[in-house]
């Protein structure tokens, strides 16, 4: 990886990037509102990453960039509406699409790449509904990001996140979550490696706990986050 | 028809699409008669035909070992003309090397209930797998309940089972499904379980899919995302019409109403993709509690899209 494309994965990975992911829990809100069962988050932490993210959004990223770097944005809205009906818990879909438009929207008059600008104009003509890993996808083959790096931005971007929601919602210190980011480290890169080798229709998962806390979170009374 | 033709295993089912991880069992070889060979390939293929009465009727059925057919019932007094048919496999389960295949074809308009007489024990294995492709082709108007008792998953079980269903203009389909671990979830579990659902409209556009993949003895069970302290699990799907975002809500209510407070389990419900249906999901430790909750929300459905309550059918 060039400089460049490593300041621009500084730049994508950073939470000061405006994609408005930081709003999202990924149904950690209702794991953590449901006093009667003690949660370790490590171990939730590696479910989601290991269960859901890796053969899930991962998957879904490493085809999508496959499709960026050969140009075919068909392909791209293809991979992005398949991506779609995959996701069934409605407030994780909607949290997806929500932080790859608000990836789109952040460049839509920065980024002049036809590819992503002939994306973004299927995506508003309704074509597919922009999630997160294909806008991702695109911007990562844009900028020469390589592919198995990309997708452990993917996994780490999703790590800062959660434990971001963590903290915020009062059950996890600063330093805890720095020594998790730490202790996680390793298991990245096998992930990607394993979701690179996947076909688009291994898309999926088995996690029903974290699936049915994502659906109970649509219906709380009270709540911080938008998933 | 020359011998070898009556005993040349069908393995149709094997060229599917299967997990890579299932790939190792569908070449490996039996010690007892070959996968997909007679005996070990069942077929139960349905296609019901509106009469003249407004009933659905069976029209024709091609059924095989282990499947027997009763006949067709007329049993839900809110749905006279809905056949009810209650597949049966007097074989006691699945065994490594089955291959069994549901096909199931509605007519325009017409209505069917298809059930099985009891739980499905999937048996412990050493060599090769049982697979089960269950598929529904509904043409106009037609409705489809598809309510499998109970999967039972024995200690080193190997399982793969697909749901596919294609739905015509304003078809819709209800399906439930619940699966328990039989022995220790730690010590013991099933080895690989893929499950896979797929429903396409009448354009043949994906309306969802899902696909699970669980291989306790490289990821464990007990994860607090995965099942926890659960062994028993479930969902249930109405798909095909629009639905507004308070069905799930309502749905949600009734089902916390429907758990005592005795009762150990969790449930959630959904919104599906494009709003074309609803989606529940509950584990829980007690096979009857997670019942109550599939039938509470087979109940909310029915009477939120049909307008009648659902039945009691006889087992």
């Amino acid at each position: 990886m060039d400089d460049t494309a490593f300041i621009a994965a500084l730049q994508l990975t950073d939470s000061f990037f405006p994609s408005g992911a930081v709003t999202l829990s990924h149904g950690l809100e209702t794991f953590l509102s449901d006093q009667s069962t003690a949660i370790d988050l490590s171990q939730l932490l590696h479910d989601y990453l290991e269960r859901k993210i890796a053969p899930c959004d991962l998957v879904a990223y490493a085809h999508a960039y496959q499709a960026a770097a050969e140009g075919d944005v068909e392909r791209l809205h293809q991979i992005d509406r398949y991506l779609n009906v995959s996701l069934l818990p409605q407030e994780l879909r909607q949290g997806s699409v929500r932080s790859g438009r608000g990836t789109l929207e952040t460049l839509r008059r920065i980024v002049e790449e036809p590819l992503f600008q002939t994306f973004l104009a299927g995506v508003d003509a309704g074509k597919s509904g922009g999630h997160l890993p294909i806008c991702l996808a695109i911007l990562h083959s844009i900028w020469r990001i390589p592919q198995h790096r990309g997708g452990c931005m993917l996994l780490y971007a999703f790590m800062v996140n959660f434990l971001s929601a963590a903290i915020r919602l009062g059950h996890l210190g600063h330093r805890q979550a720095q020594g998790l980011l730490i202790h996680f480290r390793p298991q990245l890169m096998p992930l990607v490696e394993q979701a690179l080798e996947s076909q688009l229709e291994e898309i999926g998962s088995f996690v029903p706990l974290a699936d049915i806390r994502a659906m109970q979170h649509a219906h709380l009374s009270v709540r911080l986050f938008s998933s | 028809m020359p011998e070898h033709e009556v005993s040349r295993p069908d393995r149709s089912l094997d060229a599917a699409f299967w997990p890579q991880s299932f790939q190792p069992y569908l070449s490996d070889a039996l010690d007892q008669r070959p996968a997909g060979s007679a005996g070990k390939s069942g077929a139960c293929k349905l296609i019901f035909a509106a009469a003249g009465s407004g009933r659905t009727q069976l029209q024709q059925s091609f059924v095989s070992h282990p499947f027997h057919l009763t006949r067709p019932w007329y049993l839900d007094p809110a749905l006279p003309g809905m056949v009810v048919v209650y597949v049966q496999t007097p074989a006691g389960g699945l065994i490594q090397g089955d291959r069994a295949t549901l096909q199931f074809e509605l007519d325009d308009t017409t209505q069917a209930h298809i059930t099985n007489q009891a739980a499905e024990k999937i048996h412990s294995m050493t060599a090769n797998c049982a697979l089960q492709n269950v598929s529904f082709v509904l043409g106009t108007g037609a409705y489809a309940e598809y309510c499998p008792e109970p999967v039972i998953l024995f200690p080193h079980a190997r399982f793969g089972q697909q749901l596919n269903v294609q739905l015509g203009l304003q078809a819709s389909f209800f399906f439930s499904e619940l699966f328990l671990i039989r022995g220790d979830v730690i010590q013991e579990p099933f080895e690989a379980l893929s499950t896979s659902l797929k429903v396409t409209d009448a354009t043949g556009d994906l309306l969802m899919r899902e696909h699970s993949l669980a291989l306790p003895f490289q990821q464990r069970l007990t994860g607090p995302g995965v099942l926890g302290r659960y062994h028993v699990w479930g969902q249930a799907v109405l798909i095909g019409r629009s639905v507004t975002e308070s069905w799930a809500k309502e749905i949600q209510g009734e089902i916390q109403e429907e758990v005592f407070p005795d009762t150990i389990l969790v449930a959630g419900t959904t919104v599906l993709p494009g709003e074309c249906g609803v989606c529940v999901k509950v584990v829980g430790t007690q096979v009857p509690a997670v019942r109550r909750v599939l039938r509470r929300a087979w109940h909310g459905l029915r009477l939120r899209h049909l307008g009648v309550p659902a039945p009691d059918l006889p087992k």
